[in-house]
């Protein structure tokens, strides 16, 4: 039971057997009430709409916070159960780390970073282009964290991302007890130095942590949701170390960065040392109507077609579900002897399906904004139709194009953002990666120039 | 105005009628795409014991069942919609996981039911430990977001066991849970009662319910439920 609750904060339902009659942890009500702010304990929501109220056995003016509840009922009444931290970990046994691989110029240089940011307890962006191999620059920082005996989270705002995580995690120290958290696991929780978790499960941890990591820190909903980030805060001691890792930092990290409020390290180029495919803008016209009312002459189409002649297999984002339902209805007319799908956050086949295309089962995807991220295919092109609509911002399409030539066999790949009318977000995209590539040259990380 | 249920926000469309005739504008509840996975049952043909769909004459097997034990019973229900996942996962959200808000999501077709009711409304009573466990009553929470005045006459002395983790077999055989409150017990008498719940699974718990009722004196009983 100790084990159990140790740095963590649950509610009386998630104690899976009772409180011990000893016990030296703390219990406090469900929200934080100082004078008239009133403010959830377990994901910090202090405005009068995040709170719901609800008839209660309690009385008359109970409520329940409504920003946390997919992570089961906070009460005004309910009690919250806390456990102080007190890394109880038996030694590692060594080697601690069993990766073999081995590290490029600009890896190495971040990895020693990030050990340091580690050791002096601070906080750290890791700023890397998609296929920089980011977690592999983790390690040495973890393995020196696990021989330390802390307690160590990488945590992501995505479960797929997590998920991909933990075997590699797993490989690289294989003697260390790991858990995986995420919405439905079927695992049970258990006590370990090692976690992978999404950033919504850390809400149930409390000052656990001696080293958190964050990866895809921009990725939906952390980037908007406050609860989330309140959560890593509350996750992570205070006087534990913070490593964020993104592809495309937003606006806000930027900023602090080029003021020095936040240490950064920037990578420029990709592990394999090839340059970041600089995506080309083409106006496409009225795409939206070309799909609708068919009109086969369109430049989507003949882009497609174009693809399809040269026999490359390629991604086609749309910008909603709605418009690639139809879109593809119709490719199917004019393309019969192709093969291809398309997926989309309410397919439940989608892990099936992006399974199949990584096989080469189809020539090509539609998707919409859901493959943006976490997804290697070996060797596509990519188009995005529509690339002007706001569902594709700055840091959509930033990943998006980051999808092409990850693979050290394959590191080119076209990319085409068809628009009707540039967007900010559309040039800057474009001026990002070429910054990126220009970066990456002058510290003369491309192989190829 | 945000849909309740699927969060995502929804176009209101004001009709000149509205504005001109000083009509009070409610927000709608759900969305269109939403209430499009809702199966009304008020527009097909249904078992007028049970409101399930059914297209032939007369009471459906299960109901004929029923009144094979319940000779007497009237036999009168009505449901709004077909049990489906939308449903289910509506039951996990609200009764469950305990969200009070989305009790309010079927407001206005209660409202359209219960409209100038004069006959006395009462709520399918939880037990103790479902009370203590969610904090409120799923059908004493629907009536009250539709504003429907009800009489909470009988209380549930059962164990509590879930219904919805029985099977039919048992569901059937289990004993009387409920009772009248002794100081509704007047009120009874005599009296038109609807029995409200949520959800029509087996017809158990209101032939239960209806039981009690008659035996405290109720003149007749009829049943409603948001889902069948």
């Amino acid at each position: 039971m100790d084990l159990f609750l140790m740095g963590r904060e649950l509610v009386q339902s998630e104690l899976n057997e009772g409180l011990p009659e000893e016990w030296e942890g703390t219990s406090s009500l469900g929200f934080i009430e100082i004078g008239k702010q009133i403010t959830c304990r377990r994901c910090g929501a202090n405005q009068p709409q995040d709170r719901q109220s609800a008839p209660c056995n309690c009385g008359d003016h109970c409520f329940y916070c409504i920003r946390c509840l997919q992570m089961g009922k906070i009460k005004r009444c309910s009690l919250l159960y806390a456990l102080t931290e007190k890394n109880r970990f038996s030694p590692v046994k060594e080697p601690v780390l069993t990766w073999q691989g081995k590290l490029s110029v600009q890896q190495e240089r971040a990895s020693k970073e990030i050990e340091s940011t580690i050791k002096a307890a601070q906080t750290r962006l890791i700023w890397a282009v998609a296929g920089a191999g980011k977690t592999e620059m983790l390690f040495k920082g973890i393995e020196w964290a696990l021989r330390e005996g802390k307690r160590i989270c990488i945590a992501s705002p995505r479960t797929d991302v997590c998920l991909e995580l933990a075997p590699r995690l797993k490989s690289a120290f294989q003697d260390v007890e790991q858990l995986t958290l995420y919405g439905d696991m079927e695992e049970s929780y258990r006590y370990t130095q090692l976690v992978i978790a999404t950033t919504h499960q850390l809400m149930r941890f409390k000052e656990a942590f001696d080293v958190l990591i964050i990866d895809e820190i921009d990725a939906f909903p952390f980037d908007t949701d406050k609860g989330l980030q309140f959560a890593a805060q509350k996750a992570k001691k205070t006087d534990g170390s913070l490593i964020y890792l993104s592809a495309t930092p937003n606006k806000k990290m930027r900023q602090d960065i080029a003021q020095k409020k936040l240490t950064a390290s920037i990578l420029p180029a990709r592990y394999h040392g090839y340059a970041l495919p600089e995506p080309k803008a083409m106006w496409a016209g009225d795409w939206r109507n070309a799909i609708i009312k068919r009109q086969k002459k369109a430049v989507i189409y003949k882009e497609i077609n174009h693809l399809i002649q040269a026999h490359r297999r390629f991604l086609v984002f749309v910008p909603n579900i709605e418009l690639m339902v139809n879109f593809s209805a119709y490719l199917k007319e004019i393309f019969p002897q192709c093969s291809f799908t398309s997926v989309s956050s309410e397919d439940e086949q989608r892990k099936k399906k992006v399974e199949s295309m990584r096989d080469e089962t189809y020539q090509f995807m539609l998707t919409t904004t859901i493959l943006e991220r976490g997804v290697t295919f070996r060797d596509i092109d990519v188009l995005v139709i529509g690339a002007e609509d706001r569902t594709f911002t700055e840091a959509a399409l930033i990943q998006i194009a980051g999808r092409a030539g990850r693979h050290r066999d394959f590191p080119t790949g076209e990319v085409l953002f068809l628009h009707h009318g540039q967007t900010k977000a559309l040039k800057s995209a474009i001026r990002q990666i070429k910054k990126m590539n220009r970066l990456a040259r002058e510290r003369g990380l491309l192989i190829n120039q | 105005m945000n849909c309740l249920w699927c969060k995502k926000p929804q176009k209101e469309v004001i009709q000149l009628r509205t504005l001109l005739t000083f009509t009070k504008i409610e927000p709608t509840v759900r969305c269109d795409s939403c209430s499009a996975k809702l199966v009304s049952l008020q527009i097909c043909p249904v078992c007028l014991g049970c409101s399930r769909y059914w297209s032939e004459d007369g009471l459906c097997p299960d109901c004929q069942k029923w009144k094979a034990d319940y000779p007497n019973y009237p036999f009168k229900h009505t449901a709004l919609y077909q049990y489906n996942d939308f449903i289910k996962e509506w039951i996990e959200a609200y009764k469950y996981a305990g969200d009070y808000r989305l009790g309010e999501l079927y407001k206005k077709e209660i409202q359209t039911f219960f409209y100038k009711q004069k006959k006395l409304i009462i709520p399918i009573p939880i037990s103790y430990k479902s009370k203590q466990l969610r904090g409120f009553n799923q059908v004493e929470g629907l009536l009250e977001f539709a504003k429907v005045k009800y009489m909470p006459a009988l209380i549930h002395c059962g164990t509590g066991e879930k219904q919805s983790s029985k099977d039919r077999k048992m569901r059937m055989l289990s004993p009387q849970p409920f009772k009248v409150a002794e100081i509704f017990q007047e009120n009874i008498k005599g009296k038109s009662i609807i029995l409200v719940d949520d959800i029509y699974t087996t017809g158990r718990t209101f032939f239960h319910a209806a039981d009690c009722l008659f035996e405290n004196g109720a003149k007749s009983i009829e049943t409603f439920s948001i889902s069948r």
